[in-house]
Formats: C-alpha cells, structure tokens, sequence
C-alpha cells in the first residue's frame, strides 16, 4: 500500500518578500537561459520547417518537408545506425566498468584518493589532445597498441583504418576518458550507503556476492538511474572523437559518422541550416524517448513512504 | 525588508545605467575614424605578418581609415565567417576565400562583385586564376595564390636504391617500377618504407591528377560529372595496382608524415608541401613533374581556383567611405609590388599575375630561393581553367573517400567502386546546383 503525506504549505509574509528577491536575483540566469537555449532551440525549431542555406536571403516555409526527406535520407539513416551501435556498445561497459572501478576504490583503505584522482585525470583532459593521442595509439603499423600486441605474439589490429573495428576503437577510448567522471558519482552513492546494512547482513550470514546483490545495487539505484540517463545522453551526442580521430571525419567507409558529425556537416560545411535543424530535432526526440523510457523502467516499483 | 529589496533593485538598476553609458561613450569615441575589418586565416603559409604590414602601409597613406586584421583558426574562419555573415556582422574583406566555397556567398549575394574600372582582371591576371571567380560576367575575387600538385621524391632514398636522384620517374610504368625498388619490408612482411604514396595521402587529389594527365577531367563546364570515363577509371586501377599488385603501400602506413619522416619514397601533393617541408632539413628531396601515362606526354597542368580575396556586401552598408575604403586596400593588396613580396615569402608556389610571371628577374630570384616550385612555374604558360567544383567538399566525403575505402579496405574492382561513386556524386552535384 502507498501513502503519501502532505505537509501543509504555510505561506506568510516573510516567505513571500524572500521569495521575490530570490527571484530577483535569478534573472540574470533564467534571462541569458531565455537568450542563449530557449531561443535558439525555438529558431531552430522555426528553421527545420523551413528551406534555408545559412547566408541566402530567402527563408521560404516548407512545412515537415525536411522531416519528410529524413526517412528516405540514407546517410542520415546510417548516421542514426552509427549513432545507435555506438549507445548499445558505450553504455553498458562505460557503466559497468566505472561502477566496478568504484566498487573496488570503496573497497581499499590506502591510496584511495590517489587512485581515485588518478582516474580522474582523463575528465579533465582536453577531449581534442585525448583523441589525437589516441589517434596515434591505434596508429596499425606505428602505434603503440599494435606495438604491444605484437610483442605479445597477438595478431595486430586495424583499429581506426577497419570499417567493423573504428566505432568500437572510437568507445573504447570514451569509455577511458569519461570513467573517472561516473567513478565518482558511483563513489558518491557508495559511500551514502550506511554501514549499518552490511552488518546486519553479516551477522545473517550474507557474503560480498550476497551484499553487492541484495544491498549494494538496490541502494544504489538512484544514482546508477542518474549515471545510465546521463551516460545515454552523452553517447548520443558523440562527436570530438570521431571528428578528431578518423580522416576525413566518419571514415572509414562512414563507419564512425555519426549524428551530431552529419548535422554539423550539413549544417556548417554544407550551408544547408534548415535540413540541418530538423536532423537535430530527430536526435532531441529520440533522446527524450529514451529518457523517458528510462526514468519510467529505471523508477518503477520506488515507494513513496 | 521592502526597503532592502528596493536597495538591490536600485543598486543592479545603477549598474545597468552606467554600464549603457559608458557602452555609448566608447561607442560614439571609436566611431571618428572609418575601420576596414579584414577577416583571414591564422598562419596561413606565412602570410599574417605580411597582411598586417599591408593594413600597416594602408594606414600610413589614409591617415582617416583604420585598418583591423583579425585572423582565425581554419574551422574558427569558416565557421565565424558563415555565422556574422548571416548576422551581418561579418568582415569588409575575406582575405583568404576559395572558389569551391564562392557558390552560396554569391548566391546569398554577400560578396560585392569588382569594379572592371578598378580591377582589371583580365589583362593582369593569368586566365587560368581569373576565371574561377567570374559569375555572369562579374569578378568577385582576386586570387594569389597558384598551388597545383607535383611529384616530390626523397633523394637519399633513391641513393639507397641504388636510382639516380636527379631522375624522377617520367612515366607511370616507371612509377611503378621505382617504388617497387624503394619499398622495404620487414621479417614480417610489414612495409617499414613505402615507395610511392598511393593512399593516405590526399587520394582524391591524387587520383584526379592522374586524370588530368590524361587529359581527363572531374566536372563539365556545366558542374557535371565528368569521370565516369576510361581516363577515369585507367586513373583509378593504376592507384589500386600500386597498392596490391605492386605492394609498395598501403591503407595502415602513413600519410604525408611518412614523407616528412623519410619513410615514404615519393608522392604526389600540392606545391606547397615545400612550406611544410621546412621543419625537415634533414630530408634531402626534390620535385618534378607529375609521371605521365606515356613518355613524351606534357604533365598537364589545370587550375579549378585556389586562393583569393574577396570584399563583402558589409562593405557597402557600412557606407561609400568604406567601401572605396576597401577597394583601394583590396587593390594595394593584390598589386604586382604585393604579389611579389607574396611570391617571395613562399606563399604560393607560383605568380598569378601576369606582370609577375614575365619578371625573368623576379622569377629568377624566387627560384633560387625555392629551388622546388620550378616544376610550377614550368606549367604556369599552359595551366588551363577547367571549371568551378561545386560543392565538392560533399563529393569527397560522400562520393570519394568512400570509394577508396571500398578499394583499399574493402578490395572492391576499381570499376566495381568507381560506378557507385558515380551514382553518388551525381545526386550530390544535382542537389548543389540549389545552392551553387
């Protein structure tokens, strides 16, 4: 049974001078949000139903004819594929390994926080100099990685030069940059987990499998709904890496093209702002889908107690 | 606490009142003098210091004009640039503009065209550079820069290989034949030194040069395809032969850092290659024609457009004072005295105006001090106009590069791959004629 309880709400004199210089005192902030986000996605909005080559005069209404022309627009459908193949490949290990890697962080007593800065340096790293590094890593007849696997008498791989092994360079690469970033918040989480469970688990004779299963990861849930949500967003919007470390930019074969890479592309390179917008308002819905989906999977069966 | 709300409110109405003043001020302080703003790229072959020393020398005889240089990243340049542009905010000048750009600019109708009673294009330029920037009969650049592509060999390595140094390959049989010679492989099998550059290395360009020698082409006159021919795809299996017949490359080797690092023996790459060059004095090399498919056959030398100046529409709104501002600045900058200083800092390997190129004593001098461009400056007198690329930056990507992933990663037949670039490249093409 769920109940829920309503505090009363007293509103009073003092509250409500309060309330007004709160107000006051972020509008700067909801005014430059108004300005700088809500605006353009309004343009851009306005734009996709429109045809228009970014410095024509002639902005001439189109309706949902850019949408239209997406559905039978093959590369915006392999972008989309590319995009989808990179999620399915990112997430799960992204969060897998930095929870794993926070498990274990939360585990040691020594050297914790430097380890745990230590993985954090990656998510501080300029993503530019990270992927032209990386670039030069998976270099096949130079690289350092090919070098290793040759030492170890393991065949050499084509990494960024293979159409089946680019994109899955391309995550592992993400997955070491941005683990530190959901090590953290893992760890956070962690450590708001009280003591008290785990002891009271012992003493019923649970071991570290039973504890991480039935104590860990329940009480973990929010912040793992929060680290998957935020982890999925971001993978959508993949774009430094591919753009830095494939030549030309989505090779080999459009392998690595992504959705944001086309749309920039479209967009910027090939003037064609308007069909560009609408691309981007694809990829808006769809993350909101997603997101949805995941709040309302991820939260089911919470009780409000 | 009404008093002190309304203190905070009177103190951020201050602030905003005084921050508009003092706005206002500089505003109406900075507008005394008329300012000509000349938007170009950072580093750009060198040329920052010596457009700061034009806008300098422009100032000196306009004492009521001020000259502003701002110069950008390469992706910063295109992307500013497009954004002001469409905010009206852009430059007087483009400094640096490429003809396979100008179709939407002039579309948009954000370039002004050159005055004929100031510019005369026709008479001073060297037709293969005028002609990429004429639209219905108006110029709407100047060019300066001559940069097409020509064979650059490393020397030592021919030593090694027991080849003359002092002769490149002429034809492609010959090609073929010094590269098998200057490959080297390790216990592996893994090539640890290529012979010639047949991929990695700007294909497309490479590929369209060994059409061009054939006295093929990429586009008509009218913006069609125009390789779908024999040249063509003779061009294309000869570039596939090199790399699984002849073995001497391949697509997990490197790219022009290979010939920078003196691991790759030869290839083919623009002119000023020689610029970049510069920071690798210890790799001795040498330049040449680009091998014909026969002996006795002329490197054929053709110019779609390269670099050139251009003066926006801003120009013009912003008043007559500007705009024949502009004009004059625009013509100090691309006249001979400039050119030449242009020449001579090594930022084109070859003269576009026709004044420079007869100056035996000023191409003299520049050859001596680049020994390297005298294939370029060879070709010049025959450099034919073959027309604009529209939208080719889509080509390459979504036409090119994908067939030669095909080819050298895939191992698709050449004419296999060569029909789907086709099919792709006409689509693109049909659909720029909207913008272009």
């Amino acid at each position: 049974m769920r109940c829920k309880i309503k505090y009363p709400h007293k509103r009073n004199k003092l509250s409500a001078e309060y309330s007004e210089s709160a107000y006051i005192f972020l509008s700067p902030v909801i005014l430059w949000f108004l300005i700088f986000t809500f605006f353009p996605i309004g343009f851009a909005l306005y734009l996709s139903l429109h045809r228009w080559f970014a410095i024509s005069p002639e902005r001439p209404f189109i309706g949902l004819q850019n949408y239209e022309k997406l559905i039978s627009d093959g590369m915006f459908l392999l972008c989309f594929k590319n995009t989808f193949r990179y999620v399915i490949m990112y997430v799960p290990l992204a969060v897998l390994v930095s929870l794993g890697v926070a498990l274990i962080l939360n585990a040691i007593g020594r050297l914790k926080s430097f380890l745990r800065t230590a993985y954090f340096i990656p998510v501080v790293t300029s993503i530019v100099a990270a992927s032209i590094i990386w670039k030069w890593l998976y270099q096949p007849t130079f690289g350092l990685f090919n070098t290793i696997l040759s030492l170890l008498h393991l065949p050499k791989q084509s990494w960024l030069t293979s159409p089946n092994q680019a994109l899955f360079s391309i995550v592992i690469m993400s997955v070491w940059k941005n683990l530190g970033f959901n090590m953290v918040i893992f760890l956070a989480g962690l450590q708001g987990i009280s003591e008290t469970y785990y002891e009271a688990a012992r003493i019923d004779g649970a071991n570290r499998r039973h504890c991480l299963w039935y104590i860990t990861l329940p009480l973990l849930k929010p912040t793992t709904t929060f680290v998957l949500i935020m982890t999925v967003l971001g993978a959508f919007q993949i774009f430094v890496e591919p753009y830095i470390m494939t030549d030309p930019p989505g090779s080999p074969l459009n392998s690595t093209r992504v959705l944001v890479l086309h749309i920039y592309e479209v967009a910027f390179r090939w003037l064609r702002m308007s069909y560009g917008a609408s691309m981007a308002f694809v990829l808006f819905g769809i993350m909101l889908i997603f997101t949805v989906l995941q709040l309302k999977f991820l939260r089911a069966g919470e009780r409000i107690l | 606490m009404t008093v002190k709300r309304n203190q905070i409110l009177g103190v951020n109405l201050s602030v905003i009142l005084i921050s508009a003043l003092v706005l206002g001020v500089i505003g109406i302080a900075s507008g005394e003098k008329t300012t000509v703003t000349i938007w170009a790229l950072s580093n750009f072959l060198g040329m920052d210091p010596l457009i700061e020393k034009q806008a300098t020398a422009f100032e000196a005889s306009h004492s009521n004009i001020d000259v502003k240089a701002e110069f950008f990243p390469w992706q910063a340049y295109w992307d500013k640039l497009l954004t002001s542009i469409a905010a009206g905010t852009g430059p007087d000048v483009i400094y640096q503009m490429h003809p396979t750009f100008l179709g939407p600019y002039i579309k948009g109708e954000v370039l002004l065209p050159l005055p004929k009673a100031q510019f005369n294009i026709d008479r001073e330029w060297h037709s293969s550079a005028a002609k990429p920037w004429e639209f219905k009969g108006n110029y709407y650049g100047l060019q300066y820069l001559f940069n097409p592509h020509i064979f650059f060999y490393n020397k030592d390595l021919f030593k090694t290989a027991g080849l003359d140094p002092n002769r490149p390959p002429e034809t492609w049989d010959e090609l073929a034949n010094y590269a098998q010679r200057l490959t080297m492989r390790d216990a592996t099998g893994k090539i640890i030194q290529s012979g010639f550059a047949a991929t990695l290395v700007q294909e497309d360009w490479l590929w369209a040069n060994l059409i061009y020698v054939q006295g093929g082409n990429l586009l008509t006159p009218e913006g069609e395809v125009a390789f779908d021919t024999p040249e063509a795809l003779k061009a294309l299996q000869f570039m596939r032969d090199l790399v699984f017949k002849y073995k001497v490359n391949n697509r997990q080797f490197l790219g022009m850092e290979g010939f920078q690092t003196g691991k790759i023996a030869m290839m083919i790459l623009y002119a000023t290659f020689v610029a970049q060059m510069t920071d690798y004095p210890n790799i001795d090399y040498g330049s040449a024609h680009i091998p014909t498919p026969r002996r006795g056959m002329k490197d054929r030398s053709v110019m779609y457009g390269d670099w050139g100046t251009c003066i926006t529409k801003a120009a013009r709104d912003r008043g007559s004072v500007v705009e024949w501002a502009t004009y004059d600045f625009v013509k100090l900058a691309s006249s001979k005295e400039q050119h030449a200083e242009i020449l001579m800092i090594g930022a084109t390997s070859g003269p576009v105006r026709n004044d420079v190129l007869g100056d035996q004593v000023l191409i003299k001098k520049f050859l001596e001090k680049y020994p390297k461009y005298k294939p370029v400056v060879e070709k010049i007198p025959y450099t034919e106009y073959v027309g604009a690329l529209p939208n080719w930056e889509r080509v390459q990507k979504e036409a090119l590069t994908p067939m030669f992933d095909r080819i050298f990663l895939l191992q698709w037949d050449a004419k296999k791959a060569l029909d789907e670039c086709v099919k792709t490249a006409k689509q693109i093409l049909a659909e720029a004629k909207e913008v272009w």
